[in-house]
């Protein structure tokens, strides 16, 4: 599928592709996304991310060495939410965003101890590295939180893949939900989704609900790292989120998940010491599950998402909600009624039957 | 720094990260033109605009940028400072007049959009104080004569924390 390639593609130009599961058959409608509001029904439960981006791409220098660095934040350390103090990260060379990560020059050597220097007063120590390749490790950033805070935003911009034509701003990777900067890479899913379209959806009795889920990286372009995504993501119900999740499954209604950061964050939440009961808790979390097509789904019947590369963790997922060959079948009708691929693309709408309560 | 639109996530972003949300945002950074203030035929097209960038665009896109986590809540306000120039007139106040009054019919509009979905707007005149501003725009003004910024930011306070104000 071709990628979305620009930033400034219309929201209206989105489309939209349903898939409807039932009885074993699926269904394959196509409508302008702005349609979402006809598909969906009263009584659904549509779950979102309220996560903004924070800029997590960094460009600097390796001080022993005095070479070029680009440092992308992978996954928090620690388990409090909005934490910026310590990581673990993924490191290039010399270079940027329009190099394939699999391309990337290697970055410098590192080792425990060597410290790290991006502009603005942004400094960072590594504190071991994580991967064979040198390419992952953990780090550490120096200063309190709210001086940490505002040298990220004045160093860092929003991490970005090669197959867009212009840098991304900040203003680029928001939804229209961002709230709390804890995401790594924009939960892109709600992307098409506009107020207009929320506001209407409510008219309509289709109720909306948060959750707040740090989206880590979601390709480091190194095959031995890329075998462990998606990482260990932080995320956070509140409670009145847990609690219409909770009625609507119970009341056989309908839980839509804007996105696979939704998705992850629901279904990690009714895990409670390895064994999942089908009741979401509300509170913090850090999301540790891996989502293969044999995943047996316990909260979620419905996904909105966009359309990513094959092999990427993100469809893996979807082949939760989808038998692989539909979901192929599925992609190649999308690709050749010209739709989109990637963040800025089209989207998809897998539906299928709630399950009942176990 | 509300002038640039690549600054406002930085501001919004620092706050949400150390707040969670937002209950209250207040748009009080202004901008009053080149001092001393021109007639308009003698303001430049530069200064104008960036009257309106700091006196509007800034508004709208800091509010635009903290409005999500209002929304989502369902709760929140939204004050914008305001003056009698948006109301009256007056000569060589032109471009500050100008935005003011955009910023007031802003306040209005946004209030007639979202007023169902709980969040309030507001737009309030401190009155004149005794603020670098002034006496940029009126030297010759009597100090003595003119609020303490403190106390008026406290009664816009108590004035918004009551109920039905609009």
């Amino acid at each position: 599928m071709t990628a979305a390639a620009s930033k400034t593609r219309a929201r209206s130009e989105t489309k939209l592709l349903v898939a409807t599961s039932r009885e074993g058959s699926t269904e394959l409608t196509h409508l302008p996304f702005k349609s979402l509001p006809l598909i969906l029904r009263r009584g659904d439960l549509l779950v979102i991310n309220d996560a903004a981006t924070l800029p997590a791409s960094f460009s600097g220098s390796h001080l022993r060495t005095g070479l070029a660095i680009e440092m992308r934040l992978a996954s928090s350390r620690l388990e409090e939410l909005a934490e910026p103090i310590r990581w673990n990260a993924i490191f290039f060379g010399r270079g940027n965003w329009r190099t394939p990560t699999e391309l990337r020059s290697p970055p410098p050597e590192l080792q425990s101890g060597d410290e790290l220097e991006f502009g603005h007063g942004l400094r960072a120590k590594v504190r071991r590295v994580l991967s064979q390749s040198g390419r992952m490790a953990e780090i550490e950033f120096e200063g309190e939180p709210s001086v940490l805070w505002h040298r990220m935003y004045l160093a860092g911009r929003p991490v970005q893949y090669s197959h867009l034509r212009e840098d991304l701003d900040l203003w680029d990777v928001q939804t229209v939900f961002s709230g709390p900067p804890v995401s790594l890479e924009a939960p892109s899913a709600a992307f098409p989704l506009s107020w207009e379209i929320v506001f209407e959806l409510e008219r309509k009795g289709i109720q909306m609900v948060r959750l707040t889920h740090a989206a880590g990286l979601s390709a480091t372009g190194d095959p031995e790292i890329d075998a462990e995504l998606p990482f260990p993501e932080r995320y956070w119900i509140p409670d009145e989120t847990a609690e219409a999740v909770n009625q609507a499954r119970g009341e056989g209604r309908r839980v839509i998940a804007v996105g696979t950061t939704v998705t992850r964050a629901l279904e990690s939440a009714v895990h409670c010491n390895g064994v999942a009961d089908g009741t979401v808790r509300p509170g913090p979390g850090i999301a540790t599950l891996k989502m293969t097509p044999s995943f047996q789904r316990q909260v979620v019947s419905g996904i909105l998402s966009g359309f990513h590369d094959s092999g990427a963790s993100h469809l893996q997922m979807l082949g939760s909600f989808m038998e692989p060959a539909t979901l192929a079948q599925a992609y190649r009708e999308a690709e050749e009624q010209g739709y989109l691929a990637h963040e800025f693309g089209d989207s998809c709408l897998i539906l299928t039957q709630p399950r009942g309560r176990f | 720094m509300f002038q640039k639109k690549e600054d406002i996530y930085r501001i919004s972003g620092e706050a949400l990260a150390q707040l969670g949300s937002v209950d209250l945002l207040i748009n009080n950074a202004s901008y009053l033109g080149a001092t001393p203030l021109r007639l308009l035929a003698d303001t430049d097209c530069e200064d104008f605009a960036q009257v309106l960038e700091t006196n509007v665009l800034g508004p709208f896109r800091l509010t635009k940028a903290i409005l999500p986590s209002m929304l989502l809540q369902k709760h929140g306000t939204v004050l914008n400072i305001s003056s009698d120039a948006a109301i009256n007139p007056y000569p060589k106040w032109g471009a500050y007049g100008t935005s003011k009054a955009a910023l007031a019919h802003l306040t209005r509009i946004w209030s007639e959009e979202l007023r169902e979905h709980g969040v309030r707007f507001v737009a309030l005149d401190p009155g004149d104080m005794n603020t670098p501003m002034h006496a940029a725009a009126i030297p010759d003004s009597d100090p003595t004569q003119l609020s303490d910024p403190h106390t008026a930011a406290l009664r816009l306070l108590d004035l918004i924390s009551k109920e039905g104000v609009s």
